[in-house]
């Protein structure tokens, strides 16, 4: 390890570290970080009249955790809102899973698993409990995938009229494609009520365990969600997949209890709802 | 008319392209000469953001300035980075681009802030290296910018602004001086800030950065939400009157304010140049 090496991994050791930066200075000399011939921090940084080394390193640290933990806040608004203390909750999501990417949009992508594994939240004596922490990971993957949309390429949506110019015997050689500002989700939980209590700043209820679908795109400059039921879903995403309209259907018939008849009688109700959202870029 | 030896215009005085002002600059008639991007904002998505920007670059010029380039860092240099920030600069047609004089984390931890590096000898080589590599990948100077500094270290062998006059001079790039940054950073380490700039290398300074900051009294953090200070502004003027006349940009990333704000304060860099 070069000197110049050996400097950097003292310091970003130092202003990263959860328990603050005496502790980050502890940890990283005991890692052997400490620069060749400094026995004290004051060797490596000497400070000022006005400022002492760990105040000026305080304030790479302050920076480091209180940015990252607000762009998280931000991204995972509705996340943190059911938790107790999402503050807490993130600062030790960013203690076990420092950001190893250049974007700051992508720091958050780990919450949803870390989350529901509840991993460190224990061990750093976070008062959440595991039936919240579960529900709050489904609420971070659907805020993902709303940050995802964001990012996705435009694509002109195809009006329902020309679905319905297609003769309704073509329709299972059909192939329609959704635009690509869209994600379907499977979850665990009824995530609806609480996004929409943060949305609104009202106090949320937690989410019931109950398997649950939705749809997230972004239409009109904005980013949209809606919940979808299970026929909806495996549809959906059957056609996502590049399936026919046929191949969808059969698919999604094949799911237990599922009345084929009923489910063709509302196709037709399903796509005007689903086309006049613009979620299709394509049909052919 | 350019002053820099590198041929690069002065494009006026520009502002910072933030979402906040999206709706605006595509709206109305803006006051300012060319726009300047964080690339970051710009390089993972096809979304409104670009779309705001290929409206914008029709009208005016575009410089990107980055934060995650990492020059200073130990670490191998973003190979997947890079390609996707030379893909935006050609797609865009900037200007120029650059970032900072900085690293931003080590051992694949990123800390997403702007770190000092050590003035030494050993860190100007290193550096120097890699500004070859990158300026060779991007086919094009990298602009450079003097960071706001918030601790020296012991190892320091030399004054700040002599270690970045080397490293432009050895690797051949361009500087973007940050004057406010010229202020801050010789505020927290009691420095005369002209004789910081007695140091410069003016042939390659490109550009200018002006932002507000933040004044603890035992020290100044470089904020970039507030207006730029009277003591900045003088030196600006003494920069300006030195260069001849630099691209300027006014920088406002914190409480952004109206987009009429931005242009006051463009107007007030106007009244300073040659």
């Amino acid at each position: 390890m070069t000197g110049l090496e050996q400097l950097q991994r003292f310091m970003l050791r130092a202003v990263t570290h959860p328990d603050g930066v005496e502790r980050g200075c502890a940890a990283a000399a005991d890692e052997g970080l400490l620069p060749d011939g400094a026995s004290a921090l004051a060797d490596v940084i000497p400070g000022n009249d006005r400022l002492t080394p760990e105040e000026q390193l305080g304030i790479y640290a302050f920076a480091y955790v209180d940015r990252i933990v607000e762009v998280l806040a931000g991204q995972f608004s509705a996340t943190t809102w059911l938790l107790d203390d999402g503050d807490a909750v993130l600062r030790a999501y960013l203690a076990d899973v420092p950001s190893r990417t250049w974007t700051l949009d992508r720091v958050g992508d780990g919450l949803p698993d870390w989350l529901a594994q509840a991993a460190g939240a224990a061990s750093r004596g976070i008062g959440e409990d595991a039936a919240t922490m579960r529900a709050a990971a489904d609420i971070a993957r659907v805020e993902l995938a709303m940050d995802a949309v964001w990012d996705e390429p435009f694509a002109d949506p195809v009006a329902h009229e020309v679905l319905a110019a297609i003769p309704p015997e073509e329709w299972g050689d059909l192939r329609v494609q959704p635009i690509p500002a869209l994600r379907l989700l499977a979850l665990s939980h009824a995530v609806t009520p609480a996004m929409n209590a943060a949305r609104d700043e009202v106090p949320a209820e937690l989410p019931s365990e109950e398997a649950a679908w939705m749809c997230v795109y972004r239409g009109g400059g904005s980013r949209w969600r809606f919940p979808l039921d299970r026929e909806q879903h495996a549809l959906f995403a059957a056609l996502a997949s590049g399936a026919t309209l046929g191949e969808a259907l059969h698919t999604t018939a094949a799911l237990e209890g599922v009345d084929l008849e009923r489910l063709v009688g509302e196709l037709g109700e399903w796509f005007r709802a689903w086309f006049g959202s613009g979620l299709f870029a394509s049909v052919g | 008319m350019s002053t820099n030896r590198f041929g690069l215009p002065d494009l006026g005085v520009g502002v910072g392209l933030r979402m906040p002002h999206f709706d605006r600059v595509r709206q109305a008639p803006v006051r300012v000469d060319f726009f300047e991007i964080i690339s970051e904002n710009f390089m993972a998505t096809e979304g409104r953001p670009m779309r705001v920007l290929e409206d914008v670059r029709r009208d005016h010029p575009v410089v990107m300035h980055g934060v995650s380039l990492s020059i200073g860092s130990t670490d191998p240099l973003d190979r997947d980075y890079l390609r996707q920030l030379k893909a935006l600069a050609d797609r865009i047609d900037v200007a120029w681009m650059g970032d900072h004089v900085c690293w931003t984390g080590v051992g694949g931890h990123n800390g997403h802030d702007l770190y000092p590096v050590p003035y030494t000898e050993e860190s100007l080589r290193h550096v120097v290296e890699r500004i070859k590599v990158v300026q060779g990948l991007m086919g094009r100077p990298l602009v450079l910018e003097n960071p706001s500094t918030y601790l020296t270290f012991a190892a320091d062998e030399m004054p700040e602004i002599e270690w970045i006059a080397r490293m432009a001079e050895e690797a051949d790039c361009a500087l973007l001086l940050d004057v406010n940054n010229v202020y801050v950073t010789c505020r927290n380490h009691c420095l005369d800030p002209m004789e910081y700039l007695a140091g410069v290398p003016w042939d390659r300074v490109v550009q200018n950065h002006l932002a507000g900051h933040t004044d603890h009294g035992t020290h100044c953090i470089d904020t970039h939400d507030d207006f730029v200070c009277d003591a900045v502004w003088d030196l600006y003027a003494w920069v300006q009157q030195r260069t001849g006349g630099t691209a300027t940009l006014i920088e406002w990333d914190g409480d952004i304010p109206a987009f009429e704000v931005l242009e006051g304060e463009a107007d007030k860099a106007r009244e300073r140049r040659p």
